[in-house]
């Protein structure tokens, strides 16, 4: 099932359940080449990651004109609007996509599960995970914290390590790296977490 | 200079991270295990306060997901 929220100039996608999407009618003859030589697991979250994107621009049936490129680094672009900023995040239960047509955008999602204690020493500092513990439960820290730093990362065209990107928890959610910033609004989805971050 | 993983250090961190019932071996593909971004970033993170090794470019576990070639990634190995 997908849903779609308009946002004025951010939209999010999120496609729920497993039904049968045909590559055909979804990709692109680049995409579908690239989806053939996957394997099954990363086939079904490329496919359902472009299907998500896709359809926040558009309704009809000519997906599969619509080219979605990958930049080295993993971030996708949209090459009939290049301007439009976009990101893509999927889980074995999930895909989400936003569009912001104003500024940097990044998603990410994960399922909540127990994570090593080393993953949140990593990717954090000490008063980033004081903070934390006020509003997050020990279970959801990692993954939470990992998921706003994913989402900021994208939005930066960056990859992980993420100890550079800080959190700050207050009425919003910020990420700040350097001079840049990045606004965060999380979405908590059955034994998920959902994180979009845009750059201000 | 860099410190480097045995293939046991790096086969005992996914045994302990991951639902692991097989032998791994050079050949074994971590893929059905390190599915999502935050796994690999556990994976890399029990390595880092293990052994003190930290892989240099992330990129390439996108595109490698043997065994044989993940330890190289981690040891600065892989050209």
């Amino acid at each position: 099932m997908l849903a779609i929220q308009d946002i004025g100039k951010v939209k999010i996608s999120s496609l729920t359940g497993h039904e049968e999407l045909n590559p055909q009618t979804i990709l692109h003859p680049i995409e579908f080449q690239t989806w053939q030589h996957l394997s099954p697991d990363r086939a079904r979250d490329f496919l359902r990651g472009r299907y998500t994107l896709k359809r926040l621009l558009t309704s009809d049936d000519k997906l599969h004109t619509r080219l979605i490129a990958s930049m080295p680094s993993g971030k996708p672009v949209i090459t009939d609007s290049p301007e439009v900023f976009c990101s893509i995040s999927h889980t074995e239960d999930y895909a989400v996509a936003a569009t912001s047509i104003q500024t940097a955008i990044g998603v990410d999602v994960e399922k909540i599960t127990p994570r090593h204690p080393a993953l949140l020493r990593d990717i954090s500092t000490e008063e980033e995970r004081q903070h934390l513990a006020m509003r997050f439960s020990a279970e959801e820290m990692p993954t939470t914290a990992w998921t706003i730093k994913e989402a900021a990362a994208k939005a930066d065209g960056a990859i992980f390590p993420f100890r550079e990107y800080q959190i700050f928890l207050g009425e919003k959610i910020m990420v700040v790296r350097s001079l840049n910033r990045w606004e965060v609004t999380l979405t908590e989805m059955p034994s998920h977490i959902c994180a979009v971050a845009i750059a201000i | 200079m860099q410190n480097k993983i045995s293939q046991e250090n790096l086969v005992a961190a996914l045994s302990e991270l991951f639902p692991v019932q097989e032998q791994l071996v050079e050949m074994s593909d971590l893929a059905k295990y390190i599915k999502d971004s935050i796994d690999l970033g556990e994976l890399v993170a029990v390595i880092k306060e293990r052994h003190g090794v930290t892989p240099k470019d992330m990129q390439l576990f996108k595109t490698h997901t043997r065994l044989g070639d993940v330890l190289k990634i981690f040891n600065h190995e892989f050209h």
